[in-house]
């Protein structure tokens, strides 16, 4: 009840400012093209076309143009933005869950659980991250079920130190206490306490971890540890890219501009939000 | 402010001796120091009883308030339920008793749960204690009727009510527990002066119908005074004097307790004791706390704090100085 009216003031607030807007028209109009357009498209995304190969935009009724075997590059690009955003939303909500749970559960116990955990997540943080990516890369066998485990292995940590530290600052209100002096469990203390108050918190981490995500997909495909051609990703548009870079430039750079664009405008709409939730944090 | 002579031989709650030190460091290279939050605190709560404790911020009433609580762990001291010792129990074993006590805090912004409605934050001592459907919406309204609010208050917001209606909807959460005992920790130091009156009158009418015992916390004597039966006096972690109420404000038997007397205005306008010189705790390590502030200090003050004795029935100070005639507010009786 009083939680719809929280999120109410969010969306006013998030829909007031320009950044707020922009980003989600973006991500909508995003997700709906990856999702439906390739089944407007007169072209499929695998399909070849020898006789109309390396095709430059808008020829012959190729947007934006065709690759070296003939395929329509807008197809290519809509079917990997599938992949793409599948892995990024996907692999963002397992990790925010691992991270919530791990975090949460450091940020109530202090003393050795919390020691342990914290360990753990700065050794973790020790290793760059790309490596640690790459290192998994290589020893599993690559395909979409494989690149969103990777990519929430190396991403759960950034939620879970978010969620500790909100954790820490929530539990000593003074309406935690309150309900620890009636007695109330653990798991009702968590729950019904503790979790709806951090939750604005973890969704802004979670929103700038979608970001992240995408990014991590895209350079593991790229370096070809990850989705296999034909299967296309935005990652992997770039790798088969590369070798044309001089005479056909557009197949390398519309793939990277769609990628920049859209961690960009998940890393606004995470600010947005945080913007949009801080006024409510006073409350 | 006369109230029962506590006639029960078995107080509601007792405190013995109960210290707690924090290790401060203050600075990266400097070696921790040892902060008495309290020290040696002992005192004891009748059934019906209202106690207050008053002090200067930082004297560590809320510190010796969340001890008794079990909320916060003492370095030594015990805290007596009932008569039994609860200060070693687990959180588990507590549980059963943790409805007994409950606890009122000073800032109404953040008492209640911001992401729940009245509703749900009254349901929840209900729930825990096992009370559901017709019965706890019929309890929770005959409590909200209790601390003066009626039923539409339910689907309603925490942010959407003012700090006084707030501090009441604190008091029927807690109320909705069944307790014997309610801390209430600066209750109303953060209300109008208006607001502070009605919510010290809502505390006194629970203590009559229910025979709750209260522990009152506050820095303003005029306001813990008017609800107290006794009131025990803090500085610095150490309790100086207690004594009941009228004793006290005739006649106080610690310079400490003068000095607050004198602070307060006769009539009208409540105001706040005048912020400590030094930072607690930083009295000389073995003399009175009081010693570098007092106007009556000898050099055995100087040496070593004096206990907490007997100076009158019921009345104790820890002062050496027995000699003194301290001025009060009101008329010597004789
Ligand atoms: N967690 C803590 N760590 C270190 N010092 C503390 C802590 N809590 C309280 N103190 C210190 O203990 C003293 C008493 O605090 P408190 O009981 O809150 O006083 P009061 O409620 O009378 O204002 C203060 O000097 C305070 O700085
Ligand atoms: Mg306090």
């Amino acid at each position: 009840m009083s939680g719809g009216m929280v999120s109410h003031g969010v969306w006013r607030r998030m829909t007031a400012g320009r950044g707020g807007v922009i980003s989600l028209l973006y991500i909508g109009s995003i997700v709906f093209a990856c999702f439906c357009g390739p089944f407007l498209l007169p072209f499929g995304p695998t399909s070849i076309d020898l006789h109309h190969r390396f095709l430059p935009p808008l020829a012959h009724g190729h947007v934006l143009g065709t690759d070296e075997i003939g395929r329509d590059l807008l197809a290519r690009v809509l079917r990997g933005g599938r992949v793409s955003l599948i892995v990024g939303v996907v692999s963002t909500v397992l990790s925010s869950l691992i991270g919530t749970v791990v975090g949460i559960v450091a940020g109530y116990r202090p003393g050795g659980t919390r020691f342990l955990i914290t360990t753990v997540i700065d050794t973790v943080l020790c290793f760059p991250v790309i490596f640690l990516l790459l290192t998994l890369a290589a020893i599993l066998h690559p395909g979409l079920v494989t690149i969103v485990g990777i990519v929430t292995l190396v991403s759960w940590m950034e939620v879970a130190r978010v969620a500790q530290a909100q954790t820490v600052l929530v539990r000593q209100m003074d309406y935690v206490t309150a309900v620890m002096a009636m007695g109330a469990p653990d798991r009702q203390i968590l729950f019904r306490e503790i979790l709806p108050n951090i939750a604005p918190a973890i969704i802004v981490s979670a929103t700038l971890n979608i970001a992240r995500a995408i990014l991590l997909e895209s350079y593991v495909s790229y370096l070809g540890y990850g989705i296999q051609p034909p299967e296309a990703s935005w990652g992997n548009l770039l790798n088969n890219a590369q070798e044309y870079l001089e005479s056909d430039p557009w197949l390398a750079v519309i793939p990277g501009f769609v990628i920049a664009l859209t961690v960009a405008m998940f890393n606004v709409l995470g600010a947005a939000l945080r913007e949009a939730i801080a006024p409510g944090r006073r409350a | 402010m006369t109230g029962p002579v506590p006639p029960d031989p078995v107080p509601l709650l007792s405190l013995r001796g109960l210290s707690k030190t924090y290790l401060r460091r203050d600075g990266l290279l400097t070696r921790p120091r040892a902060v008495a939050a309290a020290r040696d605190v002992t005192l004891d709560i009748a059934r019906g009883e209202v106690l207050g404790i008053v002090g200067e911020s930082g004297s560590g009433k809320s510190t010796v308030g969340r001890m008794a609580m079990r909320l916060l762990e003492p370095t030594a001291g015990a805290v007596h339920l009932d008569g039994a010792d609860i200060t070693h129990l687990s959180e588990q074993a507590l549980r059963p008793l943790r409805h007994k006590m409950q606890m009122i805090f000073q800032d109404p912004s953040a008492s209640l749960n911001p992401r729940q409605s009245i509703r749900q934050i009254l349901t929840t001592p209900l729930r825990l204690r096992g009370v559901a459907g017709a019965d706890a919406t019929q309890e929770m309204l005959e409590t909200l009727a209790l601390v003066g609010l009626g039923p539409d208050v339910l689907g309603r917001a925490p942010s959407t009510f003012s700090g006084g209606q707030r501090q009441r909807l604190s008091i029927a959460r807690a109320l909705l527990m069944k307790p014997e005992l309610i801390v209430a920790d600066e209750a109303v130091s953060a209300l109008d002066v208006c607001v502070q009156a009605q919510i010290v009158n809502l505390f006194r009418h629970l203590r009559d119908r229910f025979n709750l015992s209260i522990l009152f916390i506050g820095h303003d004597l005029a306001v813990v005074g008017v609800i107290s039966d006794r009131i025990a006096v803090m500085y610095r972690g150490t309790l100086v004097e207690i004594a009941p109420t009228e004793q006290l404000f005739r006649r106080p038997r610690h310079p400490y307790t003068a000095r607050l007397l004198s602070a307060e205005p006769r009539r009208g306008v409540l105001s706040a004791p005048a912020p400590p010189a030094t930072p607690a705790g930083q009295h000389a390590p073995d003399g009175c706390v009081f010693s570098a502030r007092c106007p009556h200090a000898a050099d055995a003050c100087r040496t070593r704090q004096p206990a907490l004795a007997p100076v009158a029935p019921g009345h104790r100070a820890a002062c050496i100085r027995t000699d003194l005639d301290l001025e009060g507010i009101l008329p010597h009786s004789n």
